[in-house]
């Protein structure tokens, strides 16, 4: 089969809402999506909806109200044809990296021109685990099922990551945040979303001004030994992402600029108690496969799962600060599990515009023990 | 007007908030009027803050009945209320002009109430409305209303009668206890505390106490809440006092004890300084951090707060009963704490009496009322007669103090004052000579009365069967070792057992239940202790047994099995509670599996009875094998205890189908026709198999155990003791979700898990702690 080059259209996320008393408490992960969706349909009219092949929605716990195929209710429910296929897709964290990756790999192969991916979590109404959660005995005792706060711990310990760093790197985090938010760098990624009770959602409820008195005097989360403290760990948040993925072919033809193309992507696998470097091996197997080198990336999106494990990952890989995380990352903005992979590919794409660079990377770590990447080039146009 | 279906109250401070609680406790609708809608609003999320120290609700859901509003919402509002309910400020200006303005809103025939704890409420009507004059009562409700039962029901001169009868009715079937006083300043218990307290400021100069010795005496030892003196007046605010004392001064002129109630210049100087006890964090204590410190009068210093020690305080303490402790405290001609507190009860006793005729009747509601209001064990005026008249007479000629005409007509003639039987209470009718009877309610099934009509069908040291009539048997647990507690032992366990010879012969249903306290406050630690010591494992299974097979034969007997819990109904205690097939419980319930805190698991049936409703009561929303055990485990983890029967249905403990009663008098009748109603149709309960989520669920709880071990949130013990949890709950090595486990295994688990605990040096230790401290360990 040909190869054909694929890209992305567009992209548009939701609000991400807090744990406790978030706005977004009010709609299920289903119906947050599906509102996500029809507003990036609805501002991209030149896309006739018989040309989506499928949609394919990442999610990390896809049961209860994240159950039942959801990828499939959010077709229907967003009122897209019937004949759209659905597929729900769990790679825990790299869920809707994976379900993009999906995408493009059919559409470039041409089974398919054009399709949505979609990242959904709602870590209130689903929490985290799940609701019947158990363990393989075997498993569990080789440490399979390890905490992430604890695998951050042991990154810590063996990158020599104070919690002084951590501490700096999450604070950046949410100054970005703030000023993105203040300059209006979210205005296209971040749809208002509607509530039942009349109101809209329109900004993210976890980037705040930093109290550095009230960081410092948290305890360690996970360890009272450790350096790990829930202002450096990303939050509990909801919130729904999605791309519209399509090939350059179809996209000269309708007349929609492709913001970017998908040069390649990879997931590797790496120990589950260090899953937080799994971004290492899975860049490095991308940027290979690229033909590139980290110096000809320009925008660096690294889900911030915790500042440690971001920390452990630039510090070995030798990633510049400068070039990661411009617009705040998931400490500050939230880290709805699922949600996550569209964002960091959407965002990265956002920045690469901002900055006027060509190459991107968004890339995350993964439970269990991955990581993921998504290379990315910034399509410009001919003048 | 015979039923309060919608109530008005107006004012949104303390006294209106509790007052407003009370009738949405018992789901009634109920207005709240202030100045504005943002201080009524405040009002309601006062009382429906969740992490509340005082809970006046049942549960911050009941905030829902609760509407706030502003009073220029009258026009269209006030109309709905059958019952509207004054409670602004002690000004009578205030109140004069808010009557005015109710009377132009309120619908005729409704009933219009003031909460004024003491202002001349013929006054504060002056001008309104025939309807409402015939139409109004004080009802004085005392801080905090939920928890004093006093009700102080204060007819004006026009009142119709069926409106204090209605009041009197109502507020009884809620659970209050209304007394009828009279329209004179601060009516009846808080006439008497004031000068009680005024009375004890005297004193403590006269016999050079300081503030610490005060309330180290006048509290528990002289039969007083652990508030005693100077606490109570910091928790009431001193202000209030000082308003209260100076209103009996100026407006009850010929009081004898007129110059006593002044109050003095250190009470008006810390008004100025507004340092006025709790609400303001300072007043005759202040918090500093986590110590306290305490004013001194002379240097108008605050000192580190002392631990005083005195001889009859402490032989005071070895006695259960009131009275006891009253005698053996002002028993000493040589201390001067005991010289204090003897002048000090006998000068409250007189007080009283020459009140009666004046704010009350009768003695008797004089007595009640100090109980009521000020929950003290004894009344100023019944103490008389455990000291004895003739000997209390003497005893106040040596003080000074007057001694009243009541009195002396008592020795004279009855030689008693009251006279309390379990059918009626006997007083002295001054102007008859002789002693009046009030009987006791007949309308509920008081206790000591059945006990006295030989209706005792089996006793032993801890328990008894007692024939309620109508073939209902009552197993009443009655631990008089340790009556404030009332725990389980062997005696109670044996009672237990003894049911089922007894039903067989003469009746077709049981309540478990009892008028003590509390329900059942757990199990007997102290024979657990020594056997866990001596490592006589085989016995304490045996023990753990033993409950198990009672509870479990009561829950699946082949007749109705009714339980009553009220107050405390901790560990052993809910466990029986939970072995009811049927619960009717007192709306105060504090109950909870707390096993945790002496360091072992719940082993009477507990896990098994609470994990079965748990699977029961979700089953409806398929909820997947886990959920129910993580509530469960929850509850047995952290030993949650309710704040209230609905909390508790909330919880888990209890279901939704148990029924709640707001009067603990009631409940006892209520379980017993709850009983009978169910022989219709009754069929026993089978066994049942659990599908429980077995190992897989198991170690997904063991993780967390392990995260929060490592984050220190749980000590090593207390660790193992929630693997043992875990491990009984998520149904040990046998279960899995498609392999249900019977009653039987589960309660093998709970034994072996109770038996590894209790040989734990850790646990011992924590069940010693609890024996010695009476709370709970962590190690």
């Amino acid at each position: 089969m040909e190869v054909r080059k694929v890209g992305i259209v567009d992209y548009a996320r939701s609000p991400i809402s807090r744990a406790k008393g978030g706005a977004l408490n009010q709609l299920s992960g289903l119906e947050i999506a599906t509102q996500v969706v029809k507003r990036l349909l609805e501002r991209n009219p030149k896309l006739p909806l018989d040309k989506i092949e499928m949609l394919t929605a990442g999610c990390a716990f896809p049961e209860g109200e994240n159950g039942l195929n959801v990828a499939r209710q959010i077709v229907v429910k967003a009122g897209l044809p019937i004949e759209v296929a659905a597929v729900t897709v769990n790679q825990f964290c790299a869920s809707s990296q994976q379900s993009t990756m999906m995408l493009a790999d059919a559409i470039s192969v041409g089974k398919g021109e054009a399709g949505i991916s979609v990242g959904l979590e709602h870590m209130t109404r689903v929490p985290m685990g799940g609701f019947n959660a158990t363990f393989d005995k075997e498993l569990y005792e080789k440490e399979f099922y390890i905490s992430m706060g604890a695998t951050a711990e042991i990154l810590a310990k063996e990158g020599q990551i104070s919690r002084a760093e951590q501490e700096e790197f999450s604070v950046l985090s949410h100054r970005n945040a703030l000023k993105a938010w203040a300059d209006g760098a979210f205005a296209r990624d971040v749809v208002a979303i509607d509530l039942p009770d009349g109101s809209r959602v329109e900004r993210d409820e976890s980037p705040i001004e930093p109290n550095l008195e009230k960081i410092r005097s948290l305890a360690p989360a996970f360890d009272s030994e450790g350096t790990v403290t829930a202002a450096t760990s990303s939050p509990v948040t909801t919130g729904a992402a999605a791309l519209i993925v399509m090939s350059e072919e179809l996209a000269k033809q309708l007349g929609i600029p492709l913001r970017a193309t998908i040069v390649t992507t990879a997931v590797a696998g790496c120990d589950y108690r260090r899953m937080g470097m799994g971004p290492l091996p899975a860049t490095e197997k991308a940027l290979s496969r690229a033909g590139l080198k980290l110096k000809d990336i320009d925008v660096i999106e690294l889900n911030e799962a915790f500042a440690a494990q971001s920390l452990y990952v630039m510090k070995k890989g030798g990633w510049p600060l400068e070039k990661t995380n411009l617009l705040g990352g998931a400490i500050a903005l939230g880290h709805p599990l699922g949600m996550s992979g569209a964002r960091v590919i959407g965002q990265a794409i956002t920045v690469l515009e901002k900055v006027n660079g060509t190459h991107a990377i968004a890339t995350m770590c993964v439970g269990g023990g991955q990581g993921a990447t998504t290379v990315l080039k910034r399509e410009r146009r001919a003048a | 007007m015979n039923e309060i279906k919608h109530v008005a109250v107006v004012g949104g401070g303390i006294m209106g908030g509790g007052i407003a609680a009370l009738f949405a406790n018992e789901r009634i609708p109920v207005s709240v009027f202030d100045l504005d809608v943002a201080l009524s609003r405040k009002c309601v999320d006062a009382l429906t803050d969740p992490s509340a120290k005082i809970p006046l609700l049942y549960t911050p859901g009941h905030g829902k009945y609760i509407a706030p509003f502003a009073i220029s919402q009258y026009a269209g509002e006030l109309g709905k209320s059958d019952m509207i309910i004054e409670v602004v400020p002690e000004v009578m200006k205030i109140k004069k002009a808010a009557f005015q303005e109710i009377d132009k809103y309120r619908k005729p025939g409704s009933i219009v109430c003031t909460n004024t704890s003491g202002l001349s409420i013929a006054q504060m009507i002056d001008g309104c409305s025939e309807d409402l004059l015939e139409h109004f009562i004080g009802t004085h409700f005392f801080n905090p209303v939920r928890y004093l039962p006093l009700v102080e029901l204060i007819p004006g001169s026009r009142t119709r009668r069926e409106v204090v009868d209605l009041m009197r009715d109502f507020y009884t079937r809620i659970g209050k206890k209304p007394v009828l006083g009279r329209d004179t300043p601060n009516f009846i218990a808080n006439r008497i505390g004031v000068f009680q307290m005024m009375k004890v400021l005297r004193l403590m100069e006269k016999y050079s106490l300081t503030v610490e010795q005060v309330d180290m005496v006048t509290g528990p030892p002289l039969a007083n809440p652990k508030t005693a003196t100077f606490r109570l007046g910091d928790m009431v605010g001193i202000d209030t006092l000082y308003h209260a004392a100076l209103n009996q001064y100026e407006n009850c002129p010929k009081d004898e004890a007129r110059e006593t109630v002044k109050p003095p210049a250190y009470i008006e100087r810390l008004v100025k300084e507004k340092k006025l006890g709790d609400k303001t964090g300072s007043g005759f204590y202040a918090k500093n951090g986590k110590a306290i410190n305490v004013l001194d009068f002379k240097t108008w210093e605050y000192r580190p707060k002392t631990s005083p020690r005195s001889d009859v305080v402490k032989a005071a303490k070895g006695y259960g009963r009131p009275q006891e402790r009253i005698k053996v405290v002002i028993g000493d001609s040589k201390d001067p704490v005991s010289l204090f507190a003897k002048e000090a009860v006998l000068a409250s006793a007189a007080y009283a009496l020459n009140r009666v005729g004046e704010v009350a009747e009768d003695l008797f509601t004089i007595d009640n009322a100090m109980k009521w209001g000020f929950a003290k064990e004894v009344g100023p005026i019944e103490i008389l007669d455990h000291i004895g008249l003739e000997k209390s007479a003497e005893m106040m000629q040596d003080c000074g103090i007057a001694v009243p005409a009541l009195l002396k007509d008592a020795i004279a003639t009855t030689g008693q004052l009251c006279d309390t039987t379990p059918h009626e209470t006997r007083y002295f009718d001054g102007p008859s000579h002789t002693m009046k009877s009030v009987p006791a309610r007949t309308d509920v099934i008081l206790l000591p009365a059945v006990k006295d009509r030989n209706k005792v069908v089996r006793e032993n040291l801890s328990a008894r069967l007692i024939d309620l009539d109508d073939g209902v048997l009552l197993l009443e647990f009655d631990a008089r070792m340790v009556p404030s507690m009332n725990p389980i032992d062997d005696y109670v366990i044996s009672m237990m057992s003894q049911v089922f010879r007894e039903i067989p012969r003469n009746f077709r249903a049981l309540v478990i239940g009892n008028q003590a306290p509390h329900f059942c406050a757990g199990a007997q630690l102290q024979m657990l202790l020594e056997l866990s010591k001596a490592r006589r494992f085989d016995d304490i299974t045996m023990i753990s047994m033993a409950l198990q097979t009672a509870n479990l034969a009561l829950y699946h007997a082949d007749f109705p099995v009714v339980t009553a819990p009220h107050g405390m109904t901790l560990g052993g205690g809910m466990e029986v509670t939970l072995a009811g097939q049927t619960r009717v419980a007192c709306a105060e319930l504090y109950g909870g599996l707390v096993e945790v805190g002496v360091g072992v698991v719940p082993a009477g049936g507990g896990c098994l009875q609470l994990l079965a409703q748990m699977i029961d009561s979700m089953a409806k929303s398929r909820p997947g094998p886990l959920p129910p055990v993580l509530r469960a485990f929850d509850l047995i983890g952290y030993g949650k205890v309710s704040k209230s029967a609905h909390d508790a249905i909330e919880l888990g403990y209890l279901l939704k189908t148990d029924i709640v009663v707001s009067s603990k008098d009631e409940q006892i009748k209520r379980a017993k026709d709850v009983a009978l109603a169910r022989l219709q149709d009754f069929q026993a309960i089978p066994q049942r198999e659990l599908l429980l989520p077995g190992k897989g669920a198991y170690y997904v709880v063991d993780d967390q155990i392990n995260g929060m071990l490592k984050a220190k949130k749980l000590t090593e013990h207390s660790a193992r003791i929630a693997r043992h949890q875990a491990h009984i709950l998520t149904g040990g090595d046998r279960a899995n979700p498609a392999t249900p486990v019977d009653e039987g295994y589960i309660l093998e688990l709970e034994r072996e898990a109770f038996v590894a605990l209790c040989g734990t040096v850790e646990t011992q230790e924590r069940v010693a702690f609890m024996l010695k401290n009476g709370k709970p360990l962590i190690n």
